[in-house]
């Protein structure tokens, strides 16, 4: 279904759906606060965590058909080469909640500069005080945001997918940087041991960084000039 | 001046013309969060200039930025910078109702102090230094680079033409220690 319904910070577009959608953490966060979506629970929401939720609910079958594409096909497999030994490393799911649509927690305004790499302007802007924006070719570019409600005056700067990608057209570019990379480096030293990361760089240049744990990637454009 | 910590970096364009930056000493050499900062977060800070981001310390940065792969905190009152480690890795550590409130605050400095965060501090002076020397390094793409914290804490950077020339430095300056214990 097309992104237009679900650009309302409003109302729960369909309130039943959502309820029925299992096994997504960002939803489930709200499931409590709200009471499993009871009509006061909801009365609670502010603005952009309406449109989140309506956005998870936009994104939820499109996950569940991506990833079981991906089980279906054996998985994604990321092989480097260190001291003449070949590592393989699975990836069973991509995240595509925390990835693409970013995440949201009830009372909270920390986690929201949390992934969400692609650009949904309607989202972006009811979430974020926006800063400077720059490109770094090929259409991705760096913007800085910051909560609207944010107590503190610090933005992050998010990396993000070119303006009007689609779901289908990021996971794309990440599945080709896999299976085709022009080159793949380990992102060294990083103290979270169950977390691997890798830089990959796709045929036209452009570089994307995947964080892998229990076979679930997270992933967001990235380069450096 | 005697090293304390180093990390040795080599440096090359690929044919996008996009910079490589790879570390080449395993395991890496502890000044973990400044190399993040230059290996993975330094290209967004040049594509605002570094002298805009400089002057943004001033103003909109005051207090610091984030970035996917460190967070950049402002300690204005003491003249420090601190690099503390971003949320891929804290958020797997257990949180308290104090930490949960100071992240909500966007507190990194107290998170540091308290030792919730790992990070990395510097002067303001020696970070601008470093912000400065850091972009001029990655403008000449010399092969190789070194970054090191010395014994007055002072960090810095310096290329190199050959990976023998900075290993020879790095042994000259490590040496000193060993002779003056």
């Amino acid at each position: 279904m097309g992104l237009d319904p679900f650009l309302n910070s409003e109302k729960i577009i369909d309130v039943e759906r959502l309820k029925s959608i299992e096994g997504v953490d960002q939803i489930e966060k709200y499931r409590d606060y709200t009471n499993n979506f009871h009509p006061d629970g909801i009365a609670k929401l502010k603005p952009e965590e309406i449109l989140h939720l309506n956005l998870c609910d936009w994104l939820a079958p499109k996950a569940i058909e991506i990833n079981e594409r991906i089980r279906k096909a054996g998985g994604l497999k990321i092989s480097e080469t260190r001291n003449g030994i070949e590592y393989i490393t699975e990836i069973y799911e991509l995240d595509l909640f925390h990835s693409l649509l970013g995440e949201m927690k009830p009372g909270s305004v920390r986690d929201a500069t949390k992934g969400g790499h692609l650009f949904i302007s309607e989202l972006k802007s009811a979430t974020f005080d926006i800063g400077e924006i720059k490109s770094f070719g090929n259409g991705f570019f760096d913007m800085e945001i910051k909560h609207v409600r944010g107590l503190s005056d610090q933005y992050k700067t998010n990396s993000f997918f070119q303006v009007g990608t689609s779901i289908d057209e990021a996971v794309a570019m990440i599945e080709n940087s896999v299976l085709f990379p022009y080159e793949i480096r380990i992102i060294e030293g990083i103290k979270n041991k169950s977390l691997k990361g890798f830089h990959l760089i796709n045929k036209n240049g452009d570089s994307f960084a995947l964080f892998i744990e229990n076979k679930v990637a997270q992933f967001y454009p990235y380069n450096i000039k | 001046m005697i090293i304390k910590k180093h990390d040795m970096f080599a440096i090359k364009l690929n044919i996008f013309s996009n910079l490589n930056i790879y570390a080449i000493i395993k395991p890496v050499g502890g000044l973990y969060y400044v190399r993040q900062l230059l290996i993975y977060s330094f290209g967004s800070i040049r594509r605002i200039r570094v002298l805009c981001f400089i002057e943004n310390m001033k103003t909109k940065y005051k207090n610091g930025i984030s970035y996917e792969e460190v967070d950049i905190n402002i300690d204005n009152e003491n003249d420090l910078v601190y690099l503390s480690e971003s949320y891929h890795t804290y958020d797997t550590k257990p949180m308290t109702k104090e930490i949960d409130d100071l992240f909500e605050a966007e507190n990194f400095i107290e998170l540091c102090k308290i030792g919730f965060l790992d990070y990395d501090v510097m002067t303001k002076e020696n970070f601008i230094h470093i912000l400065l020397l850091w972009d001029k390094i990655l403008d000449q793409v010399p092969p190789f680079a070194l970054l090191y914290q010395d014994d007055k804490n002072w960090f810095d950077v310096l290329p190199f033409d050959t990976q023998e020339a900075m290993e020879k430095f790095v042994a000259d300056h490590t040496k000193l220690e060993e002779t003056q214990k």
